[in-house]
């Protein structure tokens, strides 16, 4: 059983799948690839996972004594005992005093122990993956199985019958969900050859990866994800070139490798292909730190570009060599798409997240000044990624930006207020700059003129340039909230954001 | 740096009622020194804070409490958020919990939330939000500080726009 989808796993290991179907929105914890029941009970407080003592037993297989008195927890198995007192910064791992970021939480009659501590100290290795919300768990035996750099045998019998087939799409179905798509009626097996894109290069240079590719019909999709950082590109339908494998250094895992030794930004770049079915092409970027970027490809020729010059999301530290402003003469717009991943932003009626609406609406603004010989968009965010107030703050500082927009949809507790509101904080051009945005932008909307207004706002005061936040329409009113998630709306809207940033800066329409 | 200030609110003088026979009246401005009947029920009157349909500006209105411990009575006075009589008022903490609010040496104020994602509210909402707790505890003389906690964390911001300060002092809202 915990042989099959072997290779999934050990891909999945590799890089930590993205596209993990998460239906439930909250937290998914995994154990050795198997997800926990639902019923687990975990939850995120303040950044820090946190689980029923329950769980620990039941799920993990501890040992665990609980002394409602004293509210301590003693958590053993056969190797390592732990003590934690709920609300004590620190605990006891086999006799000596160890400092704690989370202390363990009674909630509800419940008591929560952080799962990366206790994990960790009871030698499991730990993964979370922000994209998904999902904790990964692994047993020592288990996770050293999977990474040993030996190419994982098949299953069972030599002939791949019917049912181990399914089996092991059942076992990818827990871990990987990310070759969906062009999966009609094949047996599973048979990968089609005819049609697929060849990967011919993988470069870095300049703080830019370049890959090569033989088609311009290619569907690259990227994730950023965290702990560790790092900037993950499927390429669908796409294969490497068999000069390009002959010339690379494949280990027998089917990876390769750019080391990059001493580089500010990245620590290395792997590729591999990651999936038979359909036919995909990983690249994984590590990266050193949390950094902004851009993502293009380009036709004739064919390329894929990951741009790590967009500017570094690092806080307070200004000087790293990741932040050269772009230097190609162009203004430099920063749109923030307010909130994301474990922020939702507000709901709305029909029970659909702000910052949904906040990302497609981002994007779309992004995709016009697509090729825009004045205008270069910088995403604070261009998936669903979470980063606090300050992080946007830095964005727009680092990449040097003319001019900051944060994109949001409001909410209030009374279903007849419906509208366009735009926000200035600063008194400085950011008072004009909201006005000429704002007449725009109710022509996009279409939706109630309710005013440009001030209020003091994080990312609106603490920005060093002309800087507003648009409050697009109301989540909370039924007429509002049907537009504002469709297609037509977001284009329109769109295109009056572009019609203001050309009219603020002088530029022809 | 606000728009409004505090100085009515804190001005204005909270007269405690005798709501029957054998109860004692208490006063916010001395610090209702606890006395014999400290258990009896009491009445304030306080003053609360909602907003209007512009979401712009705080609107005030007077509200009653009534608590049998000194202690319970910050709690009491966030709960009048939640609720008001008035139609033409919005209320800005409806759906969200005061989960609790506790007075510690030195004045400071430690109140303890709970936001469910379907109360975020939007831009302004969340900042008018903010300041209808402060105005509201800071009538009482005795708080000189105030902490607000999501469920017993110090987070960067309740909704996502506005960021919290840790704690607030009487400055934050003048
Ligand atoms: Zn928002």
């Amino acid at each position: 059983m915990k042989k099959i989808g072997g290779m999934l796993l050990f891909c999945f290991m590799l890089f930590m799948v993205p596209n993990m179907s998460h239906a439930s929105a909250g937290l998914q914890i995994y154990l050795n690839g198997v997800s926990l029941s639902p019923s687990a009970g975990g939850q995120i407080i303040k950044d820090y996972t946190m689980i029923p003592i329950r769980v620990v037993v039941e799920e993990l297989g501890f040992q665990v004594d609980w002394d409602k008195k004293t509210r301590t927890v003693t958590i053993h198995n056969d190797k390592t005992s732990m003590t934690l007192v709920v609300d004590q910064k620190w605990a006891t791992v086999d006799g000596k005093k160890v400092s704690l970021d989370m202390p363990p939480t009674l909630k509800s009659d419940t008591t929560l122990v952080p799962l990366r501590f206790v994990g960790e100290q009871m030698g499991l290795v730990v993964n979370w993956e922000n994209a998904t919300k999902s904790v990964y768990l692994f047993t020592s035996d288990y996770s050293s199985e999977v990474t040993k750099p030996d190419v994982p045998t098949t299953p069972g019998k030599p002939d791949q019958g019917g049912s181990t087939g399914e089996g092991s799409n059942n076992g990818s179905d827990g871990t990987n969900n990310g070759s969906n798509g062009s999966n009609g009626g094949n047996s599973g097996n048979g990968s089609v050859t005819q049609d697929l894109a060849e990967i011919q290069t993988v470069t870095f240079e300049d703080n830019r990866l370049v890959v090569g590719v033989s088609k311009s019909d290619v569907k690259p999709t990227q994730t950023k994800l965290s702990n560790p950082d790092r900037i993950v590109v499927d390429i669908p339908n796409a294969k490497f070139s068999d000069s390009f494998f002959n010339s690379q250094n494949f280990a027998a895992n089917g990876q390769a490798e750019i080391q990059l030794t001493d580089h500010p930004l990245v620590s290395k770049i792997r590729y591999s292909l990651f999936s038979s079915n359909p036919s995909t092409v990983r690249i994984v970027i590590d990266l050193n730190q949390n950094q902004a970027y851009q993502f293009t490809t380009t036709k004739d020729p064919n390329t894929i570009i990951v741009d790590l010059n967009g500017g570094s999301t690092d806080p307070g530290n200004g000087s790293n060599p990741g932040t050269i402003p772009p230097a190609n003469g162009k203004y430099v717009v920063v749109i923030d798409a307010g909130h994301g991943a474990k922020d939702p932003g507000a709901i709305s009626l029909n029970k659909r997240n702000e910052k949904d609406f906040n990302l497609a609406q981002a994007l779309k603004v992004a995709e016009l000044f697509q090729n825009d010989p004045d205008v270069q968009i910088v995403l604070t965010r261009s998936d669903d990624t979470f980063l606090e107030l300050k992080e946007r703050v830095t964005v727009a500082k680092q990449a040097n930006a003319n001019l900051f927009i944060s994109i949001h949809a409001n909410s209030i507790n009374k279903a007849t207020i419906s509208g366009t509101e735009t926000y200035y904080s600063r008194d400085d051009e950011s008072k004009a700059f909201a006005q000429v945005m704002h007449s725009n932008l109710v022509q996009g909307t279409k939706l109630p003129d309710r005013g440009v207004r001030k209020q003091s706002l994080h990312v609106t005061r603490e920005t060093t340039m002309p800087a507003c936040l648009l409050e697009v329409g109301y989540l909370t009113n039924q007429t509002d909230e049907a537009a504002l998630y469709q297609d037509d709306f977001q284009n329109r809207v769109a295109q009056s954001i572009k019609n203001g940033i050309k009219q603020y800066l002088g530029l022809q329409p | 740096m606000r728009k409004m200030t505090l100085l009515l609110g804190m001005l204005i003088t909270i007269i405690a009622i005798a709501a029957g026979c054998g109860q004692k009246s208490g006063d916010p401005e001395t610090g209702g020194k606890p006395e014999a009947q400290q258990h009896a029920e009491q009445t304030l009157h306080i003053q609360a804070y909602y907003t209007d349909d512009q979401i712009l500006n705080l609107v005030q209105e007077k509200k009653d409490i009534k608590f049998a411990d000194e202690k319970a009575k910050y709690l009491e006075a966030l709960k009048a958020l939640q609720s008001t009589d008035d139609a033409k008022l919005v209320k800005l903490w409806q759906e969200n919990e005061f989960q609790s609010a506790i007075l510690k040496d030195g004045g400071a104020l430690i109140i303890d939330v709970k936001i469910p994602a379907e109360a975020h509210l939007g831009a302004s909402g969340e900042d008018l939000a903010i300041q209808a707790v402060l105005k509201t505890v800071f009538q009482f003389e005795e708080v000189q500080s105030v902490d607000i906690l999501v469920d017993g964390q110090s987070v960067d911001s309740l909704m996502g726009h506005v960021e919290l300060e840790h704690p607030y002092t009487r400055k934050s809202i003048m």
